[in-house]
């Protein structure tokens, strides 16, 4: 235990100088990919054998897929795409849900496939 | 327990502790994963399980926490996690980094000050990056570093957490 003036507290200084560290070098990476937000402008799918599929973000309707032994089917609707049926043993690619925003990922690694949202990075006052 | 200058002496492994440091370990990551819809990538965790290692950091040897980090990798995979090639390459990347960590940390870092908290925030955010960057590295391209700043900021205050239970318990223990 460590004192500091009257309070006894579990953790001494140089830990929480490391913890903010790691803080602040994680947030500072948050906060340079919030501000590379814009609009969607197509998806693009990337299977395990280096195939790449584009869908504008107006496209509706569904894609079937192969990619690394499992089979997949993506839905892209009102500028967002989905995997509302997945082969992998782990579903965390139908759990993630939607991405409808530039920079978002639905990722299954097990089948080594990625859907990606592209599009403009927005316009801010520096770069005008 | 005998300390770590007797069993290297002796040659002596002390399996029990080993085995039961796996055991809970085992434990806390099965129950962690109930709470990982953050990171949609089979086997990445913010590495909770690290906090039964760090109470008995200063008690195991660095071969004991290999044997031990090797048996919790086995158990896990055989409880429910299953032989996925994908997930045991990540979890074996994780326990490798964090071991790592561990190693500096029972070297040098404990000799000038820092505490376990040190040791769970470094060893949880290394945890996490080792493991997306081998996610990286599987899927040809950067896709799941753009899961890493948040889920490291949860890393890094759930490492910071951890750490100060873990330092709570082992003051108990001793």
């Amino acid at each position: 235990m460590y004192k500091a003036t009257l309070i006894y507290l579990p953790f001494g200084l140089k830990d929480l100088v490391v913890t903010l560290a790691f803080l602040i070098i994680f947030s500072s990476l948050f906060f340079a990919e919030l501000s590379a937000k814009g609009k969607v402008k197509f998806f693009e799918v990337k299977t395990s054998d280096g195939k790449s599929y584009i869908f504008q973000s107006d496209y509706n309707g569904k894609f079937s897929v192969h990619s690394g032994g499992y089979k997949y089917v993506i839905l892209f609707s009102e500028a967002k795409a989905r995997i509302i049926h997945s082969t992998c043993g782990d579903q965390l690619c139908k759990k993630t849900g939607d991405i409808s925003t530039p920079g978002e990922r639905l990722i299954c690694l097990p089948g080594r496939l990625t859907v990606t949202a592209v599009g403009d990075p927005k316009v801010d006052a520096i770069n005008r | 327990m005998l300390s770590i200058d007797k069993k290297k002496k002796n040659l002596m492994v002390d399996f029990p502790l080993i085995s039961f440091v796996a055991a809970l370990s085992v434990a806390i990551s099965f129950i962690e994963d109930f709470f990982l819809p953050v990171i949609p990538l089979p086997g990445v965790s913010f590495g909770l399980n690290n906090a039964v290692f760090l109470v008995f950091l200063r008690k195991l040897s660095i071969g004991e926490i290999c044997l031990a980090e090797i048996l919790k990798i086995i158990a896990s995979a055989a409880v429910y996690k299953g032989f996925n090639p994908v997930t045991l390459i990540l979890s074996t990347v994780g326990a490798i980094a964090v071991v790592i960590v561990f190693v500096i940390y029972k070297k040098i870092l404990s000799n000038y000050g820092f505490t376990l908290v040190t040791a769970s925030v470094i060893s949880s955010s290394f945890h996490l990056l080792a493991q997306i960057s081998v996610s990286s590295i599987l899927l040809k391209n950067l896709a799941p570093f753009s899961y890493l700043p948040f889920s490291g900021i949860v890393s890094a205050v759930l490492g910071f957490v951890v750490g100060i239970i873990a330092n709570y318990t082992h003051s108990k223990i001793r």
